[in-house]
């Protein structure tokens, strides 16, 4: 059917389309503000709120780095699976063999369900916090509603309730504005790099990258393109989405560095969760911040299990060959959802088996940072292959992003290890 | 801006005739109250919609374009993809091809079965030209049949090629693999 072109400026020819600005922009970029609303999962708001309340605001210009990184990474799990119509597990299964792929599929599921369970642990505790009812009991019933939500309801209504969830993000640019930080300073940090020689600034930097850049996004990324239905005729919206989402999952990061640096870092109050951190905010910047601090960290899990768990069920899936999708009946891709499922139940049985959240949040951190330079790896690689991609290669741009965020978490990983191994980490 | 089309425009401003315009004939329609031309009518793409907009603005007593041009869409690229799945044999070929009838629905190919090697090397390597991949990129599936094994394949519209590949994936396909995109201007919704 024909549409027909809006009226013009009077000067000069205005480019004329049937759908322009906000309204196509709100239409394209839902699941790229889905993705990066998860990227700010409980476990990376406990990482932003420990690197602001031991580092301050001098890696404050680590987001900003980290953003065209995530973008780039973040475009080419897309590209993949725009051209390809294939899942990455399966892809990599296909183009590099089921050994890397079984290997690399093992990594990943084992942090994702350790980082489920850190981040199950981490809304119960605050949830602890607001009601004064102890943790346990939240865990299980906090599972059945997400559980039930992402197996039972249709993947554009599990998208209308992750966006819903979204919102609670803002609490944290709230929280921030009420820590009442220099904001002369702010900006400074932001775009002056004050790198100081110690463990522990490097350790907060580790962090930071690892919990921005992160292993199951791309698996859900690139399964995105498929559940989205889009083609290559899309992938300028592609772009759109993914930059959106991931300007506002840095900034979300950002407003927490800047709320906990400005209170607990110049108090010098250490602290190890983001249930601490929304607890030790309280003498500083008041109880109201405290609980948007809260409700955030609660909106956070409810966003990013779904997503840690579907993604699993990608990954498994696709290293294997069953069926998959987030668009189909449970029935019709029993495995795939089978392994949703039992991801969310391992979560449960590490939140509840006593093993420490912060042990299980540090391991699943390792395992992300040494599982996502090697995926970023081979996914510059398929997406550089003409065999796979024709005249759809990554961008030169893609790729230099891609092989810098490569390079940016070895040298991180390489950081780690060698505080872990002299003690220093 | 061409002279021919200059003075089309000049002449029907000043309202001296009603002649149709020289490129995109009597689709056009052309309104003026003073220094404000409305444009009417059906162009085939964006661009050209915009390009009426260009010439008109760029005539000295023109402030002001009304574009009410409708786009009809002609500058829509389609896109058609090829899927092969790779069976063990034929059996579990021919019930994935005869599960796999709607391939044929929205102007999708028929998928065909290929046995021998040298149907595989002839269709494959004129897929990979068309999908602008090198030659030796089919080269792993020329090896599966010369290995005994069956390949179905399908040439079908994008959007359909991700339910397709879904479909495939449950069944007994020991591999499901796709070309890249490729313009299809024969094809229409």
């Amino acid at each position: 059917m024909a549409e027909p072109v809006m009226d013009s400026p009077s000067q000069s020819p205005a480019p004329v389309k049937p759908e322009t600005g906000l309204r196509r922009m709100l239409r394209i970029a839902g699941p790229g503000i889905i993705t990066g609303g998860a990227d700010n999962d409980p476990a990376g708001i406990a990482t932003y709120s420990t690197v602001g309340a031991t580092t301050g605001l001098s890696q404050l210009w680590l987001l900003v780095l980290s953003l065209p990184l995530l973008v780039a990474v973040q475009g080419i799990a897309a590209r993949l699976g725009n051209v390809t119509k294939l899942g990455l597990a399966e892809l990599i299964r296909i183009e590099f063999g089921r050994p890397i792929a079984y290997g690399a599929a093992v990594l990943a599921v084992v942090a994702n369900v350790a980082t489920i369970g850190a981040d199950l642990v981490a809304m119960a505790a605050v949830l602890e916090l607001l009601t004064g009812i102890k943790l346990l009991y939240f865990i299980v019933p906090l599972v059945v509603v997400m559980g039930y939500v992402t197996i039972f309801q249709d993947f554009k209504s599990i998208e209308r309730f992750m966006l819903w969830l979204v919102v609670v993000f803002f609490t944290y640019v709230l929280a921030g504005v009420l820590a009442h930080p220099r904001w002369g300073t702010v900006l400074l940090r932001t775009v002056v790099p004050p790198i100081q020689p110690s463990v522990t600034y490097f350790a907060g930097a580790v962090g930071l990258l690892g919990t921005t850049i992160t292993p199951y996004l791309f698996f859900w990324q690139t399964a995105g393109e498929r559940e989205e239905r889009r083609g290559v005729e899309q992938l300028g919206d592609t772009y759109v989405d993914i930059t959106s989402g991931m300007i506002f999952s840095n900034v979300i990061a950002y407003f927490i560095v800047v709320s906990t640096a400005s209170t607990l870092y110049i108090h010098h109050r250490s602290i190890n969760t983001a249930a601490d951190a929304a607890a030790a905010l309280a003498p500083f910047a008041g109880h109201f911040a405290t609980v948007l601090f809260s409700i955030g960290v609660l909106g956070a899990g409810l966003l990013a299990i779904p997503v840690l768990s579907v993604s699993t069920g990608y990954i498994v899936a696709g290293t294997v060959g069953w069926r998959m999708g987030l668009g189909r009946e449970a029935y019709t891709a029993p495995g795939f959802y089978s392994v949703i499922a039992l991801s969310m139940l391992a979560g449960v049985e590490l939140a509840v088996s006593g093993f420490s959240p912060i042990k299980a949040l540090f391991y699943s951190q390792i395992l992300d940072g040494l599982v996502a330079p090697v995926l970023i790896a081979l996914m510059v690689v398929l997406a550089s292959r003409r065999s796979l991609m024709g005249q759809y290669l990554a961008s030169l741009w893609e790729r230099l992003g891609g092989w810098a965020a490569v390079v940016v978490m070895t040298l991180a990983d390489i950081a780690l290890l060698y505080g872990l191994i002299t003690g220093h980490g | 801006m061409a002279d021919d089309i200059r003075e089309w425009w000049i002449k029907t401003l000043l309202g001296q005739q009603r002649s149709a315009h020289p490129v995109f004939g009597e689709q056009v329609e052309v309104q003026v109250d003073g220094s404000v031309v409305t444009l009417k009518g059906t162009v085939e793409t964006l661009d050209e919609a915009q390009q009426i907009e260009r010439e008109a603005l760029q005539i000295d007593t023109v402030d002001k374009v009304n574009n009410h041009l409708c786009v009809t869409g002609g500058d829509e690229v389609y896109h058609s993809q090829t899927v092969i799945a790779v069976f063990r044999d034929k059996g579990a070929a021919q019930l994935a091809q005869q599960a796999a009838q709607y391939w044929t629905v929205h102007n999708g190919d028929e998928p065909q079965l290929i046995e021998d090697a040298e149907t595989a090397r002839h269709e494959l390597s004129g897929l990979a030209t068309a999908a602008q991949i090198p030659p030796d990129a089919v080269d792993q599936f020329e090896t599966a049949v010369e290995d005994g094994k069956v390949l179905l394949v399908g040439r079908v519209p994008e959007d359909d090629a991700l339910r397709i590949v879904s479909e495939l994936e449950g069944s007994r396909a020991e591999l499901v693999r796709t070309l890249p995109p490729e313009p299809d201007s024969t094809k229409t919704e």
